[in-house]
């Protein structure tokens, strides 16, 4: 899997109205086709090297298809016209394109998704509901960070695991009816084996999720209880800071993590016992806890 | 040699094409970057189009400005979207109906909030999640697929399993599945409320399962007299794809869904077919496979004053061939049955036509989805040309005593009603996949009491059968002006003689 860098919003640019300003090809190429097409592998649409053997020395039958578009290959999607981009910047763009393709092979892939690289999959934070390993199938994949990830589970209301390095591959199950799973692009740090809220009899009940900065903060109910948790960034982005707020007639004094040996747990309020940390029961139900990988 | 062959073939059909004479057919680009293919499409109350794709973004695209704007994202397999407001929507995605909301006024989505989740996953892919249709009162209606044998269940499932039926530790993922498969039914419900409707309180708090028998149930919506239509797709107890009027506590057919019925204890698949036959409530619309629908979608009713006289009737989308079809119920006494038409067969149009909505200028479009099966992606738009208002179409069919009694929305030249000609044929009710047509045959029928405008007959015949599907061609059929009939074929449903 190469390591794409995450490119500006696409999407922003389609939306915007203004005015184009001259510019380079490469900066063009970036805003207007770097989502769908990378220099040395097929991706949404063929690869610079590709459309080079096309389009060298015809440059009028280039502007003619990025300005009307045709459905040419079986499978793939039917580029969107880019008459908004202007003539002018469609040459550009084409001589970038020859000169970005120069000397590069094209490498033939199997199984990439077409839309790794695009920035609605490429966004972070991100949250995305899809099927996981490794936990029921009503999961929820979020990136906190560009390296920091984990799988929240909305049928258990609980996290399953988090992991380090990138975020996730999709493909199997995006590619087609959602018959896969995802797979994680890094390293595990924890399986979380049950919930660390002392209710192990409560029915759990999803009941959705808020997004503050990107981020989301979970809602769900067990038994007497309501919970809200969130899974947030450290401010040095090396740790994540994982909040409980519990109300309702039962309020923990306790809570009991997972133990692992790739994972230390701190806070700054109450006391350790192994993985379980105790507060003051007065604290009204809010419990924070720093969870950093070890190096 | 072929190729040009198939060129000029193309192109003669394209040359005479009644359809795009009548309608424009655009095609709208979708933003780079998105997968294009289109789970749910609605029309918000400020005329713009709130649409959610596979990958679950939920983008809005304002037809007047021709902009796109990014509201949401993260949802799972989304296929069904409800505009409530300029700000919010209800969503089906696989796990959950979720109310997704802007509440800070700038634009983009903050708030997923789960309205209902009561009912089961294992995790199967063939368990897609349909709707919300909402009634008069404001209940909201969704659906939910059985799984497929192509898959087993995953180790951990979501709520209550039914031990009805093979043992659960066979039923897993993995290389064993392959052994098992076959014993498991060619579909499957040991989760709950596979292969129901369910009806939901306006606030979702509430929920009854209100009707079983469902295969693949993707498409829900209401007509003008407020019956909920619902389609379903040809496969292992479905002869043909069909539409169904659904009622409460009525079952339609697929028996996997069974086990679901308060004390239900019977392995579906051993009950006598004879049985289940007796249980269902046959379809009000069976849509012959290969002909007009292999995966029918939303049915959607016209709005007041679009499309002319086809005005408040129904359509319903087709994932698999390139046309819609359209619905003309004409119930007799309970039992609910009627006619279905092709509507927009041009290759103009193409496939993958699943979620449909309309807009105030009276522009119908179509959002198009595949995922993977035969389809296509995007979004369309199809006008009415001005000035062709007066297109000859098919505008009713009633059964009488005799036979059909049929209403043109123009004036017909008489002579070429002449070629009309009736077929009929009916299919098996079994386990299999699918069903040949059975007891196929021509009817002889005669074209009798033209009305004095010409824009009525009757089609007389005497071979009137309960249970059959009888098939009208209606070729060369044109206009006192000229104009071919748009939809020269028409399938109706007979359940009931009047």
């Amino acid at each position: 899997m190469p390591v794409l860098r995450p490119l500006q919003s696409i999407l922003l640019t389609v939306v915007s109205s203004l005015p184009l300003c001259a510019q380079d090809g490469k900066t063009l190429f970036t805003q207007h086709c770097a989502a769908c097409h990378l220099a040395d592998r097929q991706l949404v649409g063929p690869s610079l090297v590709e459309v080079s053997k096309l389009y060298t020395g015809k440059l009028d039958q280039f502007l003619a298809w990025c300005i009307e578009p045709q459905q040419k290959r079986q499978g793939v999607i039917q580029m969107p016209p880019m008459r908004h981009v202007g003539e002018g910047n469609l040459k550009l763009i084409h001589t970038h394109i020859l000169a970005a393709s120069k000397g590069v092979k094209e490498v033939k892939v199997k199984g990439l998704d077409p839309f790794y690289a695009s920035p609605s999959m490429r966004k972070r934070p991100q949250v995305q509901r899809l099927f996981m390993p490794e936990a029921g199938p009503a999961a929820i994949a979020v990136a906190v960070n560009e390296t920091l990830h984990y799988c929240w589970d909305a049928g258990s209301c609980r996290l399953r695991y988090i992991w380090k390095g990138d975020y996730i591959d999709g493909w199997a199950v995006w590619k087609g009816n959602g018959n896969g799973l995802a797979k994680i692009q890094g390293d595990v740090l924890l399986r979380e084996e049950r919930t660390p809220l002392p209710y192990p009899k409560a029915k759990p009940k999803f009941l959705g999720y808020k997004l503050v900065n990107g981020l989301p903060i979970f809602r769900y109910r067990l038994g007497s209880v309501e919970v809200l948790e969130e899974i947030l960034p450290t401010s040095d982005g090396l740790a994540l800071e994982r909040t409980f707020t519990v109300t309702g007639a039962n309020v923990p004094t306790n809570l009991t993590f997972t133990a692992s040996d790739k994972v230390t747990y701190s806070s700054k309020k109450g006391s350790w016992k192994g993985t379980v940390l105790s507060t003051n029961p007065h604290r009204n139900g809010r419990f924070a806890v720093t969870i950093t990988p070890k190096n | 040699m072929r190729s040009l062959l198939t060129l000029l073939l193309a192109s003669t059909l394209a040359g005479a094409d009644s359809w795009t004479d009548t309608f424009t057919i655009d095609k709208i680009a979708i933003p780079p970057g998105i997968d294009p293919q289109i789970g749910g499409l609605d029309t918000m109350p400020n005329g713009n189009l709130a649409m959610c794709f596979h990958r679950g973004e939920v983008l809005i695209y304002n037809p007047e400005s021709e902009t796109w704007s990014h509201f949401a994202e993260g949802l799972h397999e989304p296929l069904g979207i409800l505009a409530e407001s300029n700000s919010s929507f209800l969503i089906m995605q696989r796990p959950e109906l979720t109310r997704v909301k802007d509440t800070d006024g700038d634009g983009v989505a903050d708030l997923y909030e789960t309205v209902f989740d009561g009912f089961g996953m294992t995790g199967n892919y063939h368990e897609f999640a349909f709707g919300p249709a909402r009634d008069k009162d404001g209940n909201l209606y969704v659906s939910l697929n059985v799984a497929s044998n192509g898959a087993g269940v995953r180790a951990e499932v979501r709520g209550p399993w039914s031990d009805i039926g093979l043992d659960r530790s066979n039923m897993l993922n993995g290389s064993g599945w392959g052994k098992f498969r076959g014993k498991a039914g060619r579909m499957y419900s040991r989760v709950a409320y596979r292969g129901w409707v369910l009806k939901l309180s306006p606030d979702g708090k509430k929920f009854q399962p209100f009707a079983s028998g469902f295969r693949s149930p993707e498409g829900l919506g209401f007509d003008r007299e407020g019956r909920l239509l619902v389609t379903d797709n040809q496969g292992d107890w479905l002869g043909t794809s069909k539409l169904h009027h659904v009622r409460k506590g009525h079952f339609h057919g697929h028996p996997a869904s069974l086990v679901w019925n308060k004390g239900w204890t019977r392995e579906p698949l051993k009950v006598p077919v004879p049985q289940l036959d007796e249980m269902r409530t046959p379809a009000m619309g069976l849509l012959p496979q290969g002909e007009l629908a292999n995966s029918p979608t939303e049915p959607r009713m016209i709005p007041q004053g679009v499309f002319g006289p086809l005005s408040e009737q129904m359509l319903i989308g087709e994932m698999n061939q390139s046309n819609l079809v359209r619905f003309l119920p004409d119930p007799v006494g309970e039992v609910s049955q009627g006619a279905a038409i092709p509507f927009l067969r041009t290759n103009a149009l193409g496939r993958g036509n699943h979620r449909l909505t309309f807009t105030e200028d009276g522009s119908l479009w179509i959002g198009k989805t595949h995922l993977s099966w035969a389809g296509s992606n995007g979004l369309v738009r199809i006008r009415l040309k001005e000035n062709q208002e007066d297109f000859l179409a098919v505008e009713g069919i009633n059964l009488i005593d005799c036979g059909f009694h049929l209403s043109f929305t123009q004036a017909v030249d008489r002579k070429t009603l002449q070629s009309v000609k009736l077929r009929r044929h009916t299919y098996k009710y079994h386990q299999a996949y699918g069903s040949p047509k059975i007891d196929e045959k021509e009817v002889a029928c005669e074209i009798t009491e033209i009305s004095i405008n010409d824009k009525s007959c009757v089609v007389k015949f005497d071979d009137l059968k309960e249970g059959y599907l009888y098939t009208m061609s209606l070729p060369g059929v044109t206009s006192a002006k000229g104009k071919p009939l748009l939809g020269d074929k028409i399938y109706y449903t007979l359940l009931k003689k009047r």
